[in-house]
């Protein structure tokens, strides 16, 4: 691969990180995020909340993964990262189904529940294709001994 | 064995699968064209059927022939929002008329319902919620859709309502509106209508939560006992509805009669635009996804002329040629159109939550077996378009001699 068309596959994952972040923030907000945060002495724990955190942070680690990827453009690093992309994707789909903590609350006609956790699912697998692709792309590729 | 014609054809597949293989590039442009073509033809037309039959199946539940509402366009606009998809609303006209309206001939059943909606932020649950109360010993609308485990009914000196299915409450729970606790006595099946939004009270229920509104709630809810929203009428069999709908509004001057069938009517009008735009924007990609298709593969056949004037010279017969990028064509198309077809399927399910709640109409996809038949029916409209489109080119190349060909189409 070379260098360009690893670091456009580097901003392509630093975009698709991005997205992942803004879709409980902007995109499709979840239940009253906007009136929590870290400081305010009275924290509810609202599920939700805490589902958009998660979200937030798998996102940031996906962009910080695509940063990765512009700066340096090895095959053991696409290799790498590509391996990154499938667990993160593979979190963010799970975090979204309830798999791996409790998610949004049981109102099932929440905008948590219709938008947000399908949003989330298709941008988790859209990070795993991608990190399949690179996984793939890099193990083609001809290694430095 | 394999027969001559069977490795001909074989032949020709293999020559496709190859080009396709050796252009990445160009049978990727083509591919992402025809996709997101199928992908938009397939979500939208799923939207515009779903919404069809959601429609007509609030019409055909009803219950009732005809609707009497109070006088007026846009009482008519918000009963039909009401009724389709459970927004909440709240006219009304006085109760006095309903023996005079029994009386008429042709008239079998009548039942009144009184419409008021809630405050935002009832202690249930976030958002609006739609409240009818409804007379328990003439109903006919609701009684035949409550799940078989309500038991029996509690008396009218209690406060109860009966919730729609998409109503997040059980049979026992408490909920209160205007500040007033009912008790959840039962529970209706889903109906695809707006009656799965909506909270059931008896009128007895709804003139004590009125009464108490005045101290208990934050804004007082004001309904005169004389009054109430609409009468839902049935009319005896083989009454002349237009007729029968005439006399009514004779007997009561200050109502309109609505038909159930101009229910849908009304609906449908109100989603024309949307649908006209749909179908516009549809129609715009079906032309560029043509166009990318015929560009595309011109460039490519013009590519291969040599190659093409080869094969001919060598003996290889016109229909062989067309053939072979037929299949070429016929690959990257098919292909392209499953891909988008089951994304936007995939889209459109996963989504049909929101797009329920946001064009407020309950069931915004259609049933399986017809969302399987469109999905098929409309990937081969889009893998026929991609292949005409892209095989034009090569019919007038092919038109050539082998020695015009070989030499990239220039005469000599």
């Amino acid at each position: 691969m070379r260098r360009w068309q690893s670091h456009i596959s580097g901003l392509a994952v630093l975009l698709l990180g991005l997205l992942v972040a803004l879709i409980p923030v902007s995109l499709f907000p979840v239940c009253e995020a906007a009136h929590l945060g870290w400081v305010i002495d009275y924290q509810p724990s609202m599920r939700c909340f805490w589902y958009g955190q998660t979200e937030i942070i798998l996102g940031l680690c996906v962009g910080v993964a695509g940063l990765a990827l512009i700066l340096r453009s090895t095959p053991d690093c696409r290799f790498a990262v590509g391996v990154a992309l499938l667990a993160l994707g593979v979190g963010i789909i799970l975090v979204s189904c309830n798999g791996v903590i409790g998610s949004v609350c049981g109102h099932v006609n929440s905008r948590c529940q219709i938008g947000t956790k399908p949003a989330s699912r298709w941008a988790g697998t859209l990070v795993c294709l991608t990190g399949g692709a690179l996984l793939l792309w890099s193990l083609r590729e001809p290694r430095s001994s | 064995m394999v027969t001559a014609g069977a490795q001909v054809i074989m032949n020709q597949w293999a020559i496709a699968m190859r080009q396709i293989r050796c252009n990445p590039l160009r049978s990727a442009l083509m591919a992402v064209g025809v996709a997101i073509f199928a992908g938009v033809i397939v979500a939208v037309t799923l939207l515009i059927v779903g919404i069809n039959q959601s429609i007509d199946r609030t019409v055909n539940q009803l219950g009732a022939d005809l609707m009497l509402i109070p006088r007026g366009e846009q009482f008519s606009a918000q009963f039909n929002e009401a009724l389709i998809s459970g927004k909440p609303t709240s006219f009304y006209l006085p109760q006095k008329r309903l023996p005079e309206i029994l009386a008429l001939e042709g008239v079998g059943r009548v039942t009144a319902q009184t419409y008021a909606q809630t405050l935002t932020n009832a202690r249930c649950c976030a958002g609006q919620f739609f409240l009818v109360g409804f007379d328990q010993a003439s109903d006919f609308t609701i009684q035949p859709w409550l799940r078989e485990d309500h038991g029996s009914w509690p008396s009218e000196d209690e406060d109860w309502v009966v919730v729609g299915d998409r109503i997040l409450l059980g049979i026992g729970d408490e909920v209160a509106f205007y500040g007033t606790s009912f008790r959840v006595a039962a529970v209706l099946n889903p109906t695809g209508t707006g009656m799965d939004w909506t909270v059931y009270m008896p009128h007895a229920a709804l003139h004590r939560m009125v009464a108490r509104s005045t101290t208990e709630a934050v804004t007082p809810l004001q309904i005169d006992r004389e009054q109430v929203s609409a009468f839902f009428v049935r009319a005896q069999p083989g009454v002349d509805l237009i007729d029968l709908a005439e006399r009514l509004e004779q007997v009561c001057p200050d109502c309109q009669a609505v038909l159930s069938s101009s229910v849908g009517k009304l609906a449908r009008a109100q989603l024309k635009v949307v649908a006209v735009i749909s179908f516009g924007v549809v129609g715009a990609l079906w032309i560029v996804a043509a166009l990318l298709s015929g560009v595309i593969f011109a460039q490519a056949v013009r590519e291969r002329s040599s190659e093409i004037g080869l094969f001919m010279a060598k003996g290889a017969k016109r229909g062989f040629v067309l053939g072979m990028l037929v299949k070429e064509a016929l690959l990257i198309a098919a292909g392209a159109s499953l891909g988008g077809s089951l994304c936007a399927l995939l889209m459109v399910t996963s989504f049909r939550q929101l797009l329920s709640v946001s064009l407020g109409i309950p069931q915004v996809l259609p049933g399986l077996a017809v969302m399987l038949l469109l999905v098929c029916a409309l990937c081969a409209v889009g893998t026929l378009t991609a292949v005409v489109c892209a095989c034009l080119p090569a019919v007038s190349m092919l038109r050539n001699e082998p020695f015009e060909a070989i030499k990239g189409g220039r005469r000599s």
